[in-house]
């Protein structure tokens, strides 16, 4: 019997044993070019490292959350690993470990909401790219009423559904309780939140007709 | 006098729209889990899991791993470091079919960690060196049947465990759990009817959310650890027998990616801190230990069989009640005996060593409440009774019938004198519409030519008894001159039902502050272990630590208001005047932070003012408490329901869950929004368990085929296409402070096999073979 027969093969174990970089060593660098909305600090734990060892790789350039990044990406490299482990925005999870199933690493790019987990770094040269960091740093209003109708327990999948409320405010200004259904039907909640978000996107979705 | 605690008015407590205290962190993402901790330096470790249901390991050559680029340091399951024997023995409780071992040479599961551990630069690096060793397994058989394993001719798996069987052994004798109340012969001799028939449930996975991992790094005589777990008191205690008690050990618990309940994590929170300690130590760098794969191979609800005889009298009575069942978990019969004035009960519980990895129980047992559900629809249906009838005329506690409850519990307790199932019934029935929707089996076809189904769950609504609880629980409060207000001091691992909040809104009216000025971070390694953390005892356990903590220094903020004295230490002792001079405490009152004569209010000051001037003059308002609940004897007197509407398709099988009501008496609702989450999480996470969870085995070779998010299903936002409504209800009967009743693990449970009768209602056919998939269905209705 083969020796990992028992795990079926997710598509970042694919493009990782496709050997399309040699040595699968090292991480690639990074140049912030403005810092602000990058990732966060603590008290008791830094930030991501930012490592410069790779050589020969592309650079593409980001615009996330305002901010202007060069990044050295290796080709097979998910955006979801650029932008988490590179430049430290930690809301993008990975529930599904790479499977495209659950939603968690849900970011806004140019407008869409897209999987960045089975999205290519190198495929996103120029791209704008907002995540749940961005949106709150933005204070949108879903921040509040996603609080304030307890759209979360654990957490762990809630920057995910952000993303993906804050893209379908983004086209539908006025969303029924089927679009915002339909929309939030690929992120995966393991406590069930899932009812708790309908109130709190048409309650943001008025709060932004007011403001209007 | 109750023999809980109250308040005289309720502020914090009970409203709605109070903002989470974790709420802007989890939104915004900002908040850290332990996968997001990241050191300078550090190193990444990963295990080999086995891909050999049952195999020992001949010879092991990891020569290759250690040369490769990147590989640190390998650790192997013959290394030195096992110099004691007892080290490497982590049984799971005696519940558990499993030997799980810290590192094993011999795997009892395809998936289990065995052989050697790497750590590199990266985990890319770990994941290449991974597959690099050679390895010579003696291949073993293996069982996943619990049934099966102990069948007379069953293959000896653990031979030099148990020579003749694979019942396990509970120190030297073989385990079978037993509950066995009243005379079941007897019982079953006075009925009118007897009934028996089966049922099984396949075993599940948590199914997420956030992998398994651990940081840990070594500062010298200190070590630090970032460990992902519900209970960091006892990773500290772990960590200090391995490493030595001369370390000052602190470890910290970040947000916690679901993980509902601890007790199928134990294996896994106790090694794998040591296993990233080990690394960490050897390396001399920070490493962060990886398990990937954890949230399908590890934790979970087992696979049980039970069979059932149940004998009743025709008016619904049920007298005896006996179940056989081989589970690959923990015995199941107690919450039968707790909620029920069912006198006669025997219940046994095989548990054998299979080959499936340890699954105990999260969000608490379908198992029981499967058994309790099972026993009371055959009932409702043998006798054509309302199943809401049947459920009254049975309800009760340890065999004894309500009204002794309630000379006996109730009055001599100062409990309030209501009925519980009664409420529960009364709200829910009439939100469901009940009794325009109930029909008998099989007899309502909609114009959609699919088979219309409800049916009706109702459980206890549980906490657990205090005096099992053997943790510490310590807890201190800091009144603060600059903001926060109000700090309190205690570390527990959240576990996402809002708790955080729970204790803020306590303390703040408990004080008479405002909610806002009250912070709890759960994660600071403040000395102080809360306790806090599983919901089964969350509320039981932590909120009378909470209380007492907060009405001491109510109590010494009041007293050194009113009393002059002298303060500090030679040379710099201070006069310092009473802030209310000529009163007494009881003579004063704090409301929203505002301390203030009751007999003239404009005599006031502002906490923040008081405490600013006490802390100048050397008097910090500071209260700590150890105390915990200690009852003689807990009885269950809450009770919860759900009802459940569905839709079956004939031709496909599927069933459609449309409409879904729960009523729950929560004692007292200190936090309306997170009973709702919780009744709301419940609900999906039980009828995706009775509905379509389960781990898919291939019979041949032993191994899971469904161990990712793309196979395994478990319920998403559509799943529920209807209604879902929420009544909560208030009777005080629960012993935790304020009357409070635990809602966070009962609900999930007590969903999971409502379906069978929904789908009875709808079919006409049993199916009590969970989870109930279309091919079932299909099968039932002889279509298949």
């Amino acid at each position: 019997m083969p020796k990992e027969s028992f795990s079926a093969v997710s598509r970042r174990k694919f493009l990782k044993d496709a050997g399309l970089m040699a040595g699968g060593a090292s991480m690639a660098g990074v140049a912030p070019v403005t810092a602000e909305g990058s990732g966060q600090t603590s008290a008791n734990v830094a930030t991501v490292p930012l490592e410069t060892a790779a050589t020969g790789s592309p650079r593409i350039k980001l615009m996330v959350n305002g901010a202007e990044y060069e990044v050295q990406v290796d080709p097979e490299e998910s955006l979801r690993d650029c932008l988490r482990e590179k430049l430290g925005y930690l809301s993008i999870k990975d529930m599904c470990l790479g499977y495209g199933a659950c939603g968690s690493c849900t970011v806004i790019m140019d407008g869409r909401p897209i999987l960045s987990c089975l999205t290519l770094a190198i495929e996103c040269d120029g791209k704008k790219i907002q995540t749940a960091e961005g949106i709150a740093l933005a204070r949108h209003p879903l921040i509040e009423t996603y609080i304030m109708n307890h759209c979360m327990q654990c957490g762990y999948c809630t920057p995910g559904f952000l993303c993906t409320s804050k893209a379908l405010l983004d086209r539908n200004p006025d969303p029924a309780e089927a679009d915002i259904r339909e929309a939030l039907g690929g992120n995966l909640c393991r406590c069930a939140t899932y009812i708790r978000h309908i109130p709190a996107v048409q309650q943001a979705a008025r709060t932004l007709k007011e403001g209007m | 006098m109750p023999v809980y605690t109250t308040l005289s008015s309720y502020t914090a407590i009970g409203k709605t729209g109070v903002r989470r205290k974790d709420g802007y962190e989890k939104v915004s993402g900002t908040g850290l889990y332990t996968r997001d901790v990241y050191l300078p330096g550090m190193l990444y470790a990963k295990m080999y899991l086995s891909p050999y249901p049952h195999a020992r390991i001949k010879s092991l050559d990891t020569k290759a791993v250690e040369a490769y680029p990147g590989v640190k340091s390998v650790f192997r399951y013959d290394d030195g470091w096992f110099k004691d024997a007892r080290w490497r023995n982590f049984e799971l409780w005696v519940f558990s079919h499993q030997i799980e071992q810290l590192l094993a040479q011999e795997a009892n599961w395809a998936g289990e960690p065995a052989g050697f551990v790497v750590c590199a630069d990266t985990p890319r690096i770990c994941d290449e060196a991974l597959k690099l060793a050679k390895i010579e397994w003696e291949i073993l058989p293996f069982e996943l049947d619990p049934e099966k394993a102990v069948a007379p001719n069953a293959v000896i798996l653990q031979p030099h465990v148990n020579a003749g069987t694979n019942v396990r052994h509970s120190g030297s004798q073989l385990f079978e759990g037993y509950e066995v109340h009243g005379d079941v012969e007897k019982g079953f001799a006075e009925s009118d009817k007897i009934v028996e028939f089966r049922w099984t449930e396949d075993e599940t996975t948590v199914a997420g959310v956030e992998a398994l991992s651990c940081v840990a790094v070594f500062r010298g005589e200190y070590l630090e650890v970032w460990a992902h777990n519900q209970i960091p008191m006892r990773t500290t205690n772990i960590l200090k027998q391995y490493f030595g008690n001369h370390l000052h050990i602190h470890v910290h618990a970040l947000y916690q990616g679901a993980q509902f309940g601890h007790e199928n994590w134990i294996v896994y929170f106790t090694w794998f801190p040591i296993m990233a300690c080990i690394f960490a130590q050897r390396t001399k760098k920070p490493v962060k230990f990886l398990y990937d794969q954890s949230y399908f191979h590890a934790g979970g609800y087992e696979h049980g069989a039970h069979n059932l005889k149940v004998g009743f009298k025709k008016d619904g009575t049920i007298l005896a009640v006996q179940d056989r069942s081989v589970r690959a978990g923990a015995e199941v019969h107690g919450k039968l005996w707790e909620g029920t004035s069912i006198p006669h009960l025997f219940g046994t519980t095989q548990i054998p060593y299979i080959n499936r990895p340890a699954a105990i129980n999260y969000r608490h047992g379908m198992r029981s409440c499967g058994l309790w559900n099972n026993v009371f629809f055959r009932v409702a249906a043998e006798t054509g009774l309302d199943p809401h009838v049947v459920a009254m005329k049975n309800d009760g506690c340890r065999g004894h019938s309500i009204s002794w409850v309630d000379e006996n519990v109730k009055k001599p307790k100062g409990f309030p004198m209501v009925n519980s199932l009664e409420a529960v019934f009364k709200a829910g029935k009439d939100a469901f519409g009940w009794d325009e929707k109930y029909h008998a089996p099989g007899a309502r076809v909609l114009p959609n030519g699919k088979l219309h189904g409800v049916s009706m769950v109702h459980s206890i609504a549980w906490s657990p008894d205090p005096n099992n609880y053997f943790r510490t629980n310590q807890m201190g409060i800091n009144i603060q001159r600059q903001t926060p207000l109000v700090r309190i001091l205690a570390r527990h691992a959240d576990g996402g039902w809002n708790h955080e909040s729970t204790i803020c809104r306590v303390v703040a009216d408990e004080i008479g502050v405002k909610y806002e000025d009250v912070e709890f971070r759960p994660f600071d390694d403040t000395g102080l272990d809360s306790g806090a953390g599983e919901g089964s005892g969350g509320l039981v356990r932590t909120l009378p630590m909470a209380i007492d903590a907060a009405r001491k220094i109510r109590a010494l903020v009041l007293a050194q208001c009113t009393t002059p004295a002298k303060s500090g230490t030679e040379p710099k002792v201070v006069d310092v005047p009473a802030q209310f001079p000529g009163l007494k405490p009881e003579d004063l009152d704090i409301k929203e932070g505002i301390i203030f004569e009751k007999a003239r209010p404009e005599n006031r000051k502002t906490l923040q003012q008081v405490a600013d001037y006490h802390w100048q003059n050397y008097q910090p308002f500071i209260a700590f408490s150890g105390s915990q609940m200690h009852l003689e004897e807990v009885y269950d007197m809450g009770r919860q329901a759900t009802w459940i509407e569905v839709e079956v398709d004939p031709e496909t099988g599927e069933i459609e869950i449309k409409t879904v009501v729960n009523s729950n008496d929560v004692g007292k609702c200190i936090d309306p929004e997170g009973v709702n989450g919780q009744q709301y999480g419940g609900t999906y996470m039980g009828l995706s368990h009775g509905r379509q969870d389960a781990k898919v085995y291939d019979p041949a070779t032993g191994i899971v085929l469904n161990d990712n998010l793309v196979d395994y299903k478990w319920f998403s936002f559509n799943d529920i296409t209807g209604p879902m409504h929420q009544c909560i209800i208030e009777s005080g009967l629960g012993y935790a402070p304020y009357g409070a009743i635990g809602i966070g693990e009962s609900l999930g449970a007590v969903a999971a096999t409502v379906l069978a009768g929904a789908v009875y209602n709808a079919t006409g056919k049993w199916i009590t073979d969970f989870p109930i998939t279309p091919d079932k269905v299909l099968k039932a209705m002889g279509k298949i």
